[in-house]
C-alpha cells in the first residue's frame, strides 16, 4: 500500500467512505461511479483541487467499481499530487509531452479502464444538484467509446452518503464553528458606528486568518445587506457607511478542510426601533422553533411547518413577510446540500425530496422577516441563521456561542 | 436603462461591452448569446456572483441577442441584487412562491426569451475552457423548449472579446499588482529558519487583507512546492518546517475586483548551494528571453521557444510544463497559452498572435530530475502594449529570495 505524504483524509476514513460508496452502488444498481465533481473528489479520495482550473487540461476524476478499488485519473500536471493525498494505488497521468508516454486523452483512458471493469451500469453526477465539471463534449467522447452502457445519474446515492458526516467529518465542523465563532466575535468587537460594510468584512476576513481559516477564507464573501439595499440578497459588501440608524444583515462563512458554515446575524447602529426589535424577536422565535423540530425522524417539510405555525401563532401577518421559500438546507463540503427545509408543496413544486432526517446530518435553520411597509423598507431583512449537527436525540447547536439577538453598535 | 445602486462596472463600459458583443455575434452568425458562466456575467452584464451557488437554484442566465437589448435572467431571491448592480432593464425572475406567478424553469424562461427575439443560431458555453455550471441535464431541458434552435459553441467569440482588455480593465489590473507587490514583499519579512509553508501563507493572507484585497483572495491556495515534495505541482502549503537549504516555490495571487493575479517566486533557507544557484540561473536565463519576446505580432509558440533558447545558453535542463504562460482576467487561466508550436496542435489550441490588451504570464522553469530542490520557475504578469509589455511584477524582486 502505498502511503501518501500529506493524506488529505485518514486512511481509516478512506477505506470508510469508499466500503459505503460500494455497499450503496448495490443498493443502487451500479456498477460503478464515474466522477468528475471536485467535492465528490474530495470527498472519496482526499484529493484537494487546489488551483482555479475547469478547462479540459485539468480535468480528473475517479472511477469507484462495486468492487475492487478506486482509480484515479488526472492530468499529468496535478497526478503528483494526486499521489501525494490520496491512498489510491491506481493514478494515471493523462497528457503531456510525448516522452512522458501518457495517453494524450483522459477520456481514453476512463473508456479502458471502464471497459476493463465490464460495467454495465454506470453512475454519474448528471443532475443539477451536483457542478461535475466536465464539459459535455468530454462526457460524450466518454459514452461513444462505451456504447453498451447505461448511464444513470448518481446523485441520489452521492447525496445519500454525504448527507451523513462521519465522525471525522463532525469533527473538522465543530473545529470551523469554534475559529470562527472566535473570528466573528472579535469583528463584532471592533465594528464601530461610521465603519463601512468592506471595512467590517475585512476585519472578518483577517480574524478568520488569524484563527487558521486560510485554505480559502471565504470561498464567495462574507455576504452583506445594508443601507440603500436592505431587501436585497445575496450581494457582497459595499463601500456603504454604517451609520447611526442603519441595520446590516451578515451571511455566510469560510471554509475549513473542505467544509462550509452558514451563519447569519443582524446588526444596528445605535438605538434600535420598536421595529427592529420586534422583526428581529420574530424572525428568532420562527428560526429556534426551527431548530427545535429538528431531530432524528422529523422530515424536511416539519422543520419549515415548525417556522411557520411559530408565525401564524405570534401574529399571521407575519407569513407574509418571509423572504424566502425556505427555511434551511444541509452543508457539507458544499453551501447548499439536501436536506431542503420547505413546505411540502415547494419541495413537490421545485422535485425535492421530502427527507427525513438522521443523525449526523449538519444542516442550517434560518426564518427571516422582509420590511415591506412603508414600500421602501426602512429596516433590513432580519434573519438570523444557525447551524446545527442533528444527534441521535436532537440536535447540537454549533453557532451556540455566537449570540443571537440583535447585535447592537453603539 | 436600468440605475443600480452598485454598478460593478459603468454605464459606458457596459455599453462598450455589449456593442462589441454584437458586432461579434454577426461576424460569427448568430443570433445570440447565451451565457451561465459566472466570468461571463461579471464580464457582459456585470453581475457579480458572491455566493457559491452551483445548482440549479441558484441558476443565473444573460442573453444577448444582435440586435436588441440583452435580458438577465435571475432566481426571485437574486433579483434585488441583479438590480442593484446591472444596467440592464429586462430583467426577469423565475421560480419562487406562486404568488409571483413566475415561470418555475429557468430553462423554458430561456426558451422563451430565444422565440420571442426569433433566434435561430444561438451561442452557449459548450466549449471546454469554461465553465457554464449548467448542467447537462438543464441544457438538454433548453434544447427541447427550443427544439428548431440550434445551439452552437460560443466560447471562440467570448474569448475573442475577453482576450483583449480594455482600459478600465487594465485599471484595476495595475492597482491589483500594485497591492499583490505590497503584500508579498511585506510577507516576505516573515521568511526565516524554522517557520512553516502554512505559516508563511498565513503572513500572505494578511498582508492581502491589509491591501483590501478580501473579496475572495484565494479560491485555492497560494500554492507551494517544499521539501518532501520537490516536483509536486498545483498542491498548496503544508505544515513543513521550512530548514536550512531547504528551497521553496510560491504560485498564484490573489483576485481584485474580480481580476487575477499569477506570479512566481523561489525561496532558498540559507546560503544557495551551487546547484541551487545554477538551477536559478537558467530558470532566469530562459525567463528574460521569453519576456523580451512578448509584443504585438509574435506568436504563443515564439514565447515559448525564446524561453528554451535562453535555457540552453546555460545548460540543458528539463522543463516542469510544457507551457511557460498564459493570458488572465476574469479566470486564472484564459487564451493565449504559451506552448511550443508542435504542443498547442497536438493539443487542439491555436497558435494565437500577441495584442495590445492582452493580460498575460510568462513562466520558463527548471526541474531537477534528482529532486534536490524545488523547481525554478518564476512567473511575471504582463500587459501587452502597442510596442512590447509593461511588466506588472516589475516591483517583485526577480531574483532568488535568500532567506539568511
Amino acid at each position: 500500500m502505498r502511503k501518501p505524504k500529506f493524506p488529505g483524509i485518514p486512511f481509516e476514513e478512506y477505506k470508510l467512505r469508499t466500503n459505503r460508496a460500494q455497499e450503496l452502488m448495490g443498493k443502487y444498481g451500479f456498477d460503478a461511479l464515474l466522477l468528475f465533481g471536485i467535492d465528490n473528489i474530495r470527498y472519496y479520495t482526499g484529493h484537494i483541487k487546489a488551483s482555479y482550473g475547469f478547462s479540459r487540461r485539468w480535468r480528473r476524476g475517479v472511477v469507484i467499481p462495486r468492487k475492487g478499488n478506486p482509480v484515479f485519473v488526472s492530468n499529468n500536471i496535478t497526478a503528483k499530487n494526486a499521489m501525494m493525498t490520496t491512498w489510491i494505488e491506481d493514478v494515471r497521468p493523462w497528457g503531456g509531452p510525448k516522452q512522458f508516454g501518457y495517453e494524450k486523452d483522459h477520456e481514453t483512458y476512463f473508456i479502458q479502464i471502464l471497459k476493463d471493469m465490464g460495467p454495465k451500469r454506470i453512475g454519474v453526477e448528471l443532475d443539477d444538484t451536483i457542478q461535475n465539471e466536465i464539459s459535455g463534449g468530454e462526457f460524450a467522447r466518454i459514452k461513444k467509446g462505451l456504447r453498451k452502457v447505461e448511464w444513470v445519474d448518481a446523485s441520489d446515492l452521492l447525496w445519500d452518503q454525504r448527507m451523513i458526516k462521519t465522525k471525522y467529518e463532525q469533527g473538522i465542523i465543530r473545529d470551523l464553528h469554534k475559529r470562527f465563532t472566535r473570528a466573528l466575535l472579535k469583528a463584532k468587537g471592533q465594528l464601530k458606528i461610521g465603519m463601512t460594510e468592506m471595512e467590517f468584512h475585512g476585519l472578518i476576513f483577517e480574524n478568520s486568518v488569524h484563527e487558521g481559516i486560510h485554505e480559502d477564507p471565504m470561498a464567495g464573501r462574507m455576504m452583506m445587506t445594508g443601507p440603500g439595499r436592505y431587501t436585497t440578497y445575496i450581494m457582497g459588501p459595499t463601500d456603504t457607511v454604517l451609520k447611526e440608524g442603519s441595520t446590516l444583515w451578515i451571511d455566510g462563512g469560510p471554509r475549513h478542510k473542505g467544509y462550509f458554515m452558514d451563519i447569519q446575524r443582524n446588526v444596528c447602529f445605535g438605538k434600535p426601533t420598536e421595529k427592529m426589535k420586534e422583526h428581529y424577536r420574530v424572525a428568532l422565535e420562527a428560526t429556534l422553533a426551527c431548530a427545535s423540530a429538528v431531530k432524528p425522524g422529523a422530515m424536511s417539510s416539519d422543520v419549515w411547518d415548525a417556522g411557520e405555525n411559530a408565525l401564524k401563532r405570534i401574529d399571521p401577518k407575519y407569513l407574509l413577510k418571509r423572504p424566502s421559500e425556505v427555511v434551511g438546507h444541509g452543508m457539507g463540503l458544499y453551501t447548499h446540500e439536501p436536506p431542503f427545509f420547505m413546505s411540502k408543496e415547494s419541495l413537490e413544486r421545485l422535485g425535492e425530496a421530502d427527507r427525513e432526517l438522521k443523525p449526523g446530518m449538519y444542516v442550517a435553520v434560518e426564518v427571516g422577516i422582509v420590511d415591506t411597509e412603508p414600500a421602501e423598507p426602512e429596516v433590513v431583512t432580519m434573519w438570523p441563521e444557525e447551524n446545527l449537527l442533528v444527534t441521535e436525540k436532537g440536535h447540537e447547536v454549533l453557532t451556540k456561542d455566537v449570540p443571537n439577538d440583535l447585535w447592537v453598535i453603539k | 436603462m436600468g440605475k443600480p445602486n452598485f454598478p460593478n462596472i459603468p454605464l459606458e463600459e457596459y455599453h462598450q461591452r455589449i456593442n462589441k458583443a454584437k458586432n461579434l455575434l454577426k461576424k460569427y452568425k448568430m443570433d445570440a448569446l447565451v451565457v451561465y458562466d459566472p466570468e461571463n456575467l461579471r464580464y457582459y452584464a456585470g453581475f457579480n456572483k458572491v455566493g457559491m451557488g452551483v445548482e440549479r437554484r441558484w441558476r443565473i442566465g444573460f442573453v444577448i441577442p444582435k440586435d436588441r437589448d440583452p435580458v438577465f435572467i435571475a432566481p426571485y431571491v437574486m433579483e434585488k441584487s441583479t438590480v442593484n448592480q446591472v444596467w440592464t432593464d429586462d430583467i426577469r425572475g423565475w421560480a419562487g412562491p406562486p404568488h409571483l406567478n413566475y415561470t418555475q424553469d429557468h430553462e423554458k424562461l430561456c426558451a422563451d426569451i430565444l422565440k420571442e427575439i426569433k433566434a435561430k443560431v444561438v451561442g452557449i458555453e459548450l466549449g471546454q475552457s469554461m465553465n457554464s455550471f449548467l448542467s447537462y441535464i438543464e441544457f438538454q431541458r433548453i434544447k427541447k423548449y427550443a427544439p428548431r434552435i440550434k445551439f452552437v459553441d460560443a466560447c471562440d467569440m467570448i474569448w475573442d472579446q475577453r482576450m483583449i482588455k480594455s482600459k478600465f480593465e487594465q485599471d484595476i489590473i495595475r492597482e491589483l499588482h500594485k497591492k499583490l507587490n505590497r503584500a508579498l514583499n511585506n510577507s516576505r519579512k516573515v521568511l526565516r529558519e524554522g517557520i512553516t509553508e502554512k505559516e508563511y501563507e498565513q503572513a500572505m493572507y494578511y498582508e492581502f487583507v491589509k491591501e483590501g484585497m478580501v473579496e475572495g483572495a484565494f479560491i485555492s491556495r497560494m500554492l507551494m512546492s517544499g521539501p518532501g515534495r520537490y516536483d509536486v505541482v498545483i498542491m498548496g502549503a503544508t505544515d513543513t518546517k521550512l530548514k536550512k537549504g531547504d528551497t521553496l516555490w510560491i504560485d498564484g495571487g490573489p483576485r481584485y475586483r474580480n481580476y487575477w493575479s499569477d506570479i512566481q517566486r523561489n525561496i532558498c533557507i540559507g546560503k544557495p548551494t551551487e546547484k541551487v544557484q545554477r538551477f536559478w540561473d537558467a530558470a532566469l536565463s530562459g525567463q528574460l528571453e521569453a519576456l523580451s519576446a512578448v509584443k504585438p505580432g509574435n506568436r504563443a509558440s515564439d514565447i515559448w521557444d525564446a524561453g528554451q533558447t535562453g535555457v540552453k545558453k546555460i545548460g540543458d535542463f528539463v522543463p516542469p510544463s510544457t507551457r511557460c504562460g498564459h493570458g488572465m482576467g476574469l479566470n486564472s487561466h484564459e487564451p493565449p497559452i504559451f506552448h511550443s508550436a508542435d504542443i498547442l496542435k497536438r493539443l487542439g489550441e491555436k497558435n494565437r498572435e500577441l495584442q495590445p490588451g492582452m493580460y498575460i504570464t510568462v513562466e520558463v522553469g527548471v526541474k531537477d530530475p534528482a529532486g534536490e530542490l524545488t523547481l525554478m520557475w518564476p512567473e511575471d504578469n504582463l500587459l501587452v502594449t502597442e510596442n512590447g509589455y509593461e511588466n506588472l511584477s516589475k516591483d517583485l524582486p526577480m531574483e532568488l529570495w535568500i532567506v539568511e
